[in-house]
């Protein structure tokens, strides 16, 4: 123990002498630095007090430049220019003007009254000269403080802007600013105003944030204006060293104070812009630097550096002996304190493994009584596991009944159920298999695709594709499925998505609607028809409109035609009048065929002669059909009669020859037209399925040389609605209604095309056993004529004329009116001077008809034909039932005129005769009869 | 000739007296003094708006004066607006229609009110049918014209009435504005007389000014105060000629009876004047006259 001491005694007394020497550096460095920092401060003091003085002086330079401004603003004064303007204008004081110096003394007692620091005025005094140097105005903060002064010398007229001055004399000191006075480019005076210098003090004194604390004001000449270097006195200004100071450049002397005592002083000047002035900061150097000399600090530190080392080593010399002392009572004491640290821990551990004992059996018995608890638990479940089970198994039981009983649900459904799973067929029931054609084993695991129309497939896919994304889709929709043979089944599928095998899958319910479709179209078709029977109505109410007026018009053109033609003659002259009979004969022949056409009647088969019909069809067509197509036709005369409408074999012609038009349209072509006779031996079973039987046949050919019809068009070209015209250019009906016709008639149909060389539609119409009257050479033989007398009735004048000429051209003597009241009237004056009444059926005020009836009252033997344009007023029965004779039907025309005159007057039994020479319209001639042999009512 | 002149005085004499009974009658019957004010507990001011005294918004120079007054005597104030035309009868309860320095009475009127303060100036047919207080105010008549009107100011020769005669003379076939029933009434000063066409304006009397400057006539009446305030609204646009009257002063004018009243009146504007609120007033609505006339201030 002892050596380890010595040793760090030894070691202690090393580290102290060099902790010493340590210290001793230290505070070598410490007096050094603190010498060296003193020098700078005493530098940054003389820098801050250079930097403050300069900054004050800028202060006081805007504190004047404001000044300035005020006189600047005073210039622009309304009540300055004002009295100025009244001078001008000869106003004198008494009387106005003064008015004027008033208001100006007003703006500088404004002036006076508004600047101020700390309540102190900055002027004093404010003046007006005028530029003789008159004092007009003057106002002090004094009242009665008047200067008397030369105002003379404040007048500067050749400068343009204000200015500072300062001046000083033993008495007093000031500051003036003063500013010219121009009136209309003229200099009119100066204002003047005195800066207190008071004023200018407290300014300095209000610039607190200045460190350097007061500053004098002083003028060029270095007299001082402001304190408080004036605390020197005058005789202060009188130091060689004070005349000195230069600006910028700081100086330090001694000055001497009031009371005699001579102090150091530092002192700077900073000039003040824009003025004579200067600051003057003057600052003892005590205050500035400090009291203390540099090397005062470090030399009482040194000593007192040794004292305290000297006095540090004496006492921890005493202090490392007590050290090792303590060191070693305190190693005793720890060594005791482990030893019972060490007793006390072995009784803790004995006292716990006891208790861990206890513990250790308790937990033994617990294990034992939870291992019976657990035993028993299991057996319990045993039981409740065989328990479910038993229950299992019923439930299978039950599950399978169910599934049988929803398979024959599934199985036996009106309609088709199909699950799809990627694209594939994953289930469908025997229903929607067999419905297609298929079994079920053959389609199980095929693409559904495979069973879609070609057309459907694209957009089917689309849609389950969509479906099975998640992506919004209808779930009902329509669609056509193929059938194993390649017929179309027309379905609507409702579909939805399921869980399948824990997959998601497309669940498909398929109805079958083809039976509805068709029964759709087919209304579809029926409504289209009804309309076309209402448009055909509607049209022939206009037609028969119209035909009256034409009638009209015609008969007279063609009427008065003939009379010339009859009396002119023979040349050019009458040749040409022929061509106008010719046209207007097509003309009236085109009315009739019109309102024929027009109207819609029941079916009215009798034997015709069809030839003229075919042949007046192409003769409307011509009219319609481009000149690039020509027509050719080989019709024959006289082949028979077919029993038919004539209406309808018209139409059938006409839709032909329609459609031949259109094919040709563009690049023109020939249309030929042939009808032949024709006799059928064995049984012939047309294309579209009907047959015909043997038997003679007249045979309609319609060709052209158009593009011809694509093969798949051909099979549908007699479906209603199928076109492959534009639409607006067709509604699909026109070869079904020429289909719907000739079968109708017992006839067939036939179309043979080729591409590139044009259609042709083969009719067969069945020839009839009966025969056709003859029908005698229009204008054979000559006229009838008479001497008998005629009542002419007619509203129309030129007609009236007209039937008057033809009548007395016959022979007949002439009664004629155009009124049906005085017709009337003269036949009632007159009922035997008649032997024939004439009267047009549409009259106003008493129509025809019944001015018939009045005659017939009055002399009920009286034959009358009733001439008429069109009208369906009068029914065949009613005309009969009134006892009317005839109908004729307008425009009248001279042979037809001349032969049913001469039948009414000779009575019944004469109207063969006569249809013989009328010129009859084959087309129209039944229903247009002039004889109502046809229908009545026109 | 003398004995037509004493019967002219003696007829004078006799109308003036007549009258002078008969305002008195009518005043009897009528007007209210000091008593009967008290009694009803409130003091009726007749003013016509004109300059500061009476600016129409409320307040004036002669509003403040009454109500100072009106509150002097314990009673509320009442403004009651007048017409110059109406004025006069309206404080006496007499119609009637001034001749020169006379008047003509046409008969009696209800009155209106206890005391008229609208820069009403003492003119000597007023005296005939009112009291005035002590002058309160200076004024004087002066032409005013447009600033390039060819007719000049005149140069002032110290003696009012040669300057009265220098601005005579240059209105010969001018036309002047005046207002009847005023102080700007040009038949006050015998303008007519001076060969100038005298036009009587009828609208308000702080229209007069605009009117020259909006060339309605050459040359118009303005009495100092409101020239002043003319002069300052419109620098350089008019200029002041002359005087056409002498010096003259405005006063507080009250019914012939109610001489408790008016003299109630005098002791309170002394009072005013000494402790300083009336100047305050005058400095407030008229500086420039305040520094214009300052012997008439000294004085009074």
């Amino acid at each position: 123990m002892g050596l380890p001491l010595r040793y760090a005694r030894g070691k202690g007394n090393v580290v102290a002498l060099l902790a010493s020497v340590l210290l001793i550096g230290f505070i070598g460095f410490l007096l050094a630095s603190n010498y060296s920092s003193q020098k700078k401060i005493r530098e940054a003091a003389l820098k801050q007090l250079h930097l403050d003085i300069n900054n004050r002086a800028a202060a006081v330079s805007y504190f004047f430049s404001e000044r300035r401004n005020d006189l600047t603003e005073l210039t622009g004064n309304r009540a300055i220019s004002a009295f100025f303007e009244n001078e001008a204008l000869g106003m004198s004081m008494e009387y106005g003007l003064k008015a004027s110096l008033i208001a100006i003394s007003e703006e500088f007692g404004r002036l006076l009254n508004q600047r101020e620091i700390e309540e102190n005025q900055i002027y004093t005094r404010m003046v007006l000269i005028d530029h003789t140097g008159k004092l007009l105005v003057e106002r002090a903060a004094d009242p009665d403080d008047h200067l008397q002064e030369d105002w003379k010398s404040l007048l500067t007229p050749e400068k343009h802007g204000p200015a500072i001055t300062a001046t000083h004399n033993q008495r007093l000191m000031r500051i003036t600013v003063s500013v010219p006075y121009f009136f209309k480019n003229e200099y009119a005076g100066q204002i003047a105003a005195w800066i207190s210098p008071q004023a200018v003090n407290h300014f300095l004194g209000s610039s607190k944030k200045f460190s350097i604390g007061p500053v004098s004001l002083v003028c060029s000449k270095h007299a001082i204006i402001t304190s408080p270097v004036s605390q020197y006195g005058a005789a202060a200004l009188n130091q060689p060293e004070f005349s000195k100071i230069e600006p910028n450049k700081p100086c330090r002397f001694d000055m001497v104070h009031k009371d005699g005592t001579k102090v150091d002083e530092v002192a700077i000047l900073a000039s003040v812009k824009d003025t004579p002035l200067s600051l003057l900061a003057l600052r003892p150097a005590a205050e500035l630097f400090g009291g203390m000399v540099p090397w005062h600090l470090p030399l009482t530190l040194g000593i007192l550096a040794i004292v305290l080392l000297g006095v540090t080593a004496t006492v921890h010399r005493a202090n490392t002996q007590n050290l090792v002392l303590q060191a070693r009572l305190e190693e005793s004491a720890e060594k005791q304190q482990e030893i019972e640290e060490k007793k006390h821990q072995l009784e803790k551990e004995i006292a716990f493994r006891k208790v861990v004992e206890v513990k250790l059996r308790k937990a033994h018995e617990k294990l034992e009584q939870r291992v019976q608890e657990r035993t028993s638990e299991l057996a319990k479940a045993n039981e409740e596991l065989l328990g479910e089970i038993a229950e299992r198994k019923r439930a299978g039981v039950a599950l399978e009944e169910s599934e049988r009983k929803y398979r024959n649900v599934v199985e036996r459904a009106n309609d088709g159920i199909v699950i799809i799973q990627d694209g594939s067929i994953k289930f469908i029931n025997h229903r929607m298999a067999e419905s297609i054609g298929y079994s079920v084993e053959d389609v199980i695991g095929k693409d559904f695709a495979d069973y879609l129309h070609p057309k459907e497939v694209s957009r089917l896919k689309k849609v389950y594709r969509l479906r099975m994304t998640g992506k919004p889709v209808d779930p009902r929709y329509e669609t056509i499925l193929k059938h194993r043979d390649g017929t179309d089944i027309r379905v609507e599928i409702n579909a939805g998505l399921i869980d399948y095998d824990g997959e998601a899958a497309d669940l498909v319910i398929v109805r079958d609607i083809t039976n509805r479709k068709r029964a759709e179209e087919e209304r579809i078709s029926l409504e289209t028809q009804l309309r076309q029977a209402q448009k055909m109505e509607a049209l022939g109410t206009l037609a028969g409109g119209i035909a009256h007026d034409f009638n009209n018009i015609l008969t007279a053109i063609i009427g008065y035609a003939q009379l010339v033609h009859m009396n002119m003659p023979e040349g050019k002259a009458q040749k040409n009048l022929k061509q106008v009979l010719m046209a207007g004969n097509r003309a009236r022949d085109l009315v009739k065929q019109i309102i024929t056409f027009s109207r819609q009647t029941e079916q009215q088969r009798r034997p015709v002669n069809i030839s003229p019909i075919i042949k007046e069809t192409l003769k409307m067509l011509r009219a319609s059909l481009p000149t690039t197509i020509e027509i050719r036709q080989d019709i024959e005369n006289n082949l028979g009669a077919v029993i038919a409408d004539p209406t309808q074999i018209h139409q059938v012609a006409m839709n032909l020859c329609s459609n031949a038009g259109y094919a040709m349209r563009e690049d023109g072509g020939t249309l030929a037209v042939s009808l032949t006779e024709t006799e059928i031996t064995g049984k012939v079973v047309t294309q579209n399925g009907s047959a015909l039987q043997p038997g003679r046949y007249l045979r309609l050919t319609v060709s052209d040389t158009g593009p011809g019809i694509e093969p798949p068009v051909v099979e549908r070209i007699f479906e209603p609605y199928f076109t492959t015209k534009e639409k607006g250019e067709g509604t699909g009906l026109g070869l079904a209604v020429v289909h719907g016709i000739v079968k109708a008639h017992g006839g067939s149909i036939q179309v043979q095309s080729e591409r590139g060389k044009g259609s042709t539609f083969v009719v067969y119409l069945p020839k009839a056993d009966a025969e056709l009257g003859k029908e005698t050479e229009k204008g054979m033989g000559p006229l009838p004529t008479g001497n008998e007398r005629i009542l002419f009735v007619d509203d129309e004048k030129p007609v009236v004329d007209l039937g008057r000429q033809f009548l007395q051209h016959l022979g007949y003597e002439v009664v004629a009116r155009t009124s049906s009241i005085e017709a009337l009237e003269a036949f009632r004056t007159s009922p035997d001077a008649f032997d024939l009444v004439i009267t047009d059926m549409t009259m106003p005020n008493m129509t025809g008809d019944r001015l018939a009836k009045e005659i017939l009252r009055i002399r009920p033997d009286c034959p009358i034909i009733l001439c008429t344009g069109f009208s369906e007023k009068i029914s065949e029965a009613s005309a009969k039932k009134i006892g009317i004779r005839v109908f004729l039907m307008k425009p009248l025309v001279l042979d037809q005129l001349a032969w049913t005159v001469r039948s009414a007057l000779e009575g019944p039994g004469s109207e063969q005769e006569a249809l013989k020479h009328t010129d009859s319209f084959t087309l129209l001639n039944t229903k247009a009869s002039i004889f109502n042999k046809g229908r009545s009512g026109l | 000739m003398r004995q037509s002149r004493s019967l002219l005085l003696y007829l004078t004499i006799c109308i003036c007296s007549c009258a002078v009974l008969q305002l008195a009658s009518i005043a009897s019957a009528s007007a209210a003094d000091l008593q009967e004010i008290k009694k009803a507990g409130v003091l009726r001011h007749l003013g016509v708006p004109y300059a500061n005294f009476v600016t129409g918004s409320g307040d004036g120079l002669d509003v403040e004066v009454v109500k100072l007054f009106a509150q002097h005597l314990g009673v509320e104030y009442e403004y009651v607006e007048t017409s110059w035309k109406n004025v006069i009868a309206d404080v006496s309860g007499a119609r009637v229609n001034p001749k020169g320095k006379d008047v003509e009475i046409l008969g009696e009127c209800p009155v209106k009110g206890d005391i008229v303060a609208s820069g009403l100036t003492i003119l000597p047919w007023r005296e005939k049918v009112v009291n005035y207080s002590i002058p309160v105010f200076p004024t004087q008549v002066w032409v005013i014209t447009q600033a390039d009107s060819p007719i000049r100011p005149i140069r002032p020769n110290g003696d009012i009435n040669k300057d009265i005669a220098a601005v005579r003379a240059q209105l010969r076939g001018r036309t002047i504005l005046g207002m009847a029933n005023t102080c700007l009434d040009p038949s006050l000063y015998g303008l007519g007389e001076t060969g100038a066409q005298v036009r009587l304006f009828h609208g308000n009397l702080n229209e007069l000014a605009p009117a020259i400057i909006n060339r309605d006539a050459e040359t118009t009446l303005l009495d100092v105060p409101d020239a002043l305030i003319a002069l300052k609204k419109w620098p350089g646009k008019i200029k002041v000629i002359g005087p056409v009257s002498p010096m003259q002063n405005m006063g507080y004018a009250f019914a012939k009876r109610s001489s408790k009243l008016r003299h109630s009146f005098n002791n309170f504007f002394r009072a005013c004047l000494k402790n300083g609120p009336y100047l305050r007033l005058v400095k407030k609505y008229y500086t420039g006259v305040l520094s214009y006339y300052p012997e008439f201030f000294a004085q009074m």
